[in-house]
């Protein structure tokens, strides 16, 4: 498993024009044109995949597991039996026409063994927040209580409003528990004889390693399970970028494999975890207690700052999704979001209408579900450890930036003056990065006549 | 280390962007998270009641090694009774900001929750203003 890091955005330094899109446009301010390259200041990165939208030379991409050498088997990887967990959103890619027991078809063909969709899992990571949410029973956790489930929402949390670090709820995300699960139906299977006995009987020796591979639809996520926040082991082998399965998947699809057996989503309410809303309605179900859910970061940003300024206390429950529209509107999903918002409102309607009856899922320990490791402050803005010099460069910056144009245009590499003026106290810049400044020094130097210098 | 800010009087959207500004730059310094948030509380407050009450105003912030002061100051119609203001679920706000959901008579109490001094100079048409204390431990 590879090291802690923070972030899963990385920079295709060949294809990157050293223009300033992603820099002015990230929301935390984690990019700076260095040397011609857009690079990442990786303390301050959310995973957020803002810059993996719009630079226009898809320069910004996802550390994610490489599907086509998955799929080809060519990969090195020391699993004999791989299982797909497909995050909820994954439904929303595909037109309606195509069952869900179909989608797990397909990706059998493409080369895993078993799928375990992480909807399956979602019931029971509602029902723990649930648990949380009685206020007789937890009187001393602060309101309201704020989902888990986005990796992005936590990073920008532990950074821009560590206050709120105890208001998020002390629960797992569900694809994390997912793979606690489907690895131990797949064990179970294969020391029942199964899985493996037909590989056996042929010669084959059982399954020994298996891996568990998450489809995900953003950068977060993929964090998340590789390098958990958590101190423990994530139980996620691998992860893929949807977008890189959606084009395989589509073309199995449309060879029509017969529909899969085994575990699928038993409710409309599981699938919804895809969309904005979703967390929050099968959270609160049945439960007494006001919810808000909120999409996109901006949005986002102010309802965290009215829970830090106490103005929403009367509220239980906040889902915050850092993407618009929710999962499906994450960086590396393959489809319109507002489409696949749809779609997935529509599967939800057609599951009511006609459930599917999957294999049962096993139930979990409500153990398995609590996030055990406090959430640790990021600060990621500090200038100094220590206050002195930190004030020093404060009142610094302050003066630098009253000392530039202003413009905020980006064109020093920074996303705005106030931010060149921290990287000039920082040491990471000078003030002729800015244009305008060196302009007039050039313009200065002109009218001075080369003579006067020397 | 001073700074300054000037609170829009009658536009809600904007009331709370001083007190978002500040929090941003006691994190650059390193301030414990609890004493950010009780000046964060403490001057989003003021700033509702500058908007609500007196049609916006000036917010003078000056943070030096052992506390961070605070003077909001505006041109408005001045507290009547200060005792009454400090009541919890006092309010004179009007009918239309009640139905935004501010103006529940909590501002002044809170900011006397949060703060280690405050103090208000006010009067009858001579407009009102507050400075808040927050001390900062030696030990932070």
């Amino acid at each position: 498993m590879s090291p802690q890091r923070y972030h899963s955005v990385i920079l295709d330094e060949e294809a990157c024009k050293g223009c300033t899109v992603c820099v002015t446009t990230c929301p935390a301010e984690a990019i700076r044109v260095r040397d011609g390259k857009a690079r990442i200041l990786a303390e301050r990165c959310i995973d957020c995949g803002e810059c993996i939208r719009r630079c226009p030379h898809h320069a910004k991409k996802a550390r994610s597991d490489d599907f086509p050498s998955f799929a080809a088997r060519s990969d090195g990887l020391p699993f004999d039996f791989r299982i797909a967990l497909p995050a909820p959103s994954f439904y929303g890619q595909f037109p309606v026409k195509y069952s869900i027991p179909a989608i797990h078809a397909a990706l059998l063909e493409l080369g895993f063994d078993a799928v375990f969709p992480v909807a399956a899992a979602t019931p029971a990571i509602a029902a723990a927040s649930g648990m949380f949410l009685d206020r007789d029973r937890y009187p001393s956790l602060p309101r309201p209580l704020i989902s888990s489930s986005c990796p992005t929402i936590i990073k920008l949390i532990q950074i821009r409003f560590p206050t709120l670090l105890g208001n998020i709820v002390p629960v797992v995300a569900p694809v994390e528990l997912a793979g606690q699960l489907a690895r131990r139906i797949v064990l179970d299977d294969i020391s029942s004889g199964a899985i493996g006995g037909e590989r056996e009987a042929g010669g084959l020796s059982a399954p020994q390693t298996v891996g568990c591979f998450f489809i995900s639809p953003c950068p977060g996520k993929i964090t998340e399970t590789v390098a958990p926040m958590d101190s423990g082991n994530s139980s996620i082998d691998g992860v893929f970028a949807m977008k890189d399965v959606h084009l395989p998947v589509l073309q199995a699809l449309s060879r029509g494999p017969s529909p899969m057996e085994g575990v699928l989503p038993s409710s409309p309410a599981e699938i919804a975890w895809g969309r904005a809303g979703g967390e929050a309605e099968a959270t609160l179900r049945e439960k007494r207690g006001r919810w808000i859910a909120v999409d996109g970061m901006d949005q986002c940003v102010k309802i965290l700052e009215s829970v830090e300024n106490g103005e929403v206390s009367d509220i239980d429950f906040l889902e915050l999704m850092a993407c618009t529209g929710g999962c499906v509107g994450g960086a590396l999903t393959a489809g319109n979001p507002a489409i696949a918002r749809h779609t997935l409102e529509e599967r939800e309607r057609l599951f009511a209408q006609a459930p599917q009856a999957g294999d049962r899922v096993p139930s979990s320990d409500a153990r398995a579900c609590l996030h055990r490791d406090k959430y640790p402050a990021r600060p990621a803005l500090l200038l100094d450890q220590d206050y002195r010099k930190a004030m020093d460069m404060m009142e610094r910056m302050e003066e630098i930036h009253a000392s530039l144009p202003g413009l905020d245009c980006g064109c020093c590499g920074a996303p705005n003056c106030h931010a060149l003026a921290e990287d000039i106290v920082r040491g990471t810049a000078s003030r002729t990065d800015c244009v305008i400044i060196l302009k007039e020094q050039y313009q200065e130097l002109v009218e001075k006549g080369p003579d006067k210098n020397g | 280390m001073r700074f300054h800010y000037t609170v829009p009087g009658d536009d809600f959207s904007r009331a709370g962007n001083a007190s978002s500004e500040m929090k941003k730059a006691l994190q650059r310094l390193g301030i414990p998270h609890e004493i950010i948030k009780r000046t964060a509380v403490a001057m989003y407050e003021a700033e509702i009641n500058m908007v609500v009450h007196a049609g916006g105003g000036e917010a003078d912030i000056d943070i030096d090694h052992g506390c961070i002061t605070i003077v909001m100051s505006d041109k408005g119609p001045g507290i009547a009774n200060v005792e009454l203001a400090m009541q919890d679920g006092y309010s004179t706000a009007p009918q239309l900001v009640r139905e935004l959901g501010f103006g529940a008579g909590m501002g002044m109490s809170n900011i006397k929750r949060n703060t280690d001094e405050m103090n208000i100079e006010t009067g009858e048409g001579r407009g009102t203003t507050i400075t808040m204390k927050i001390r900062i431990p030696e030990d932070a």
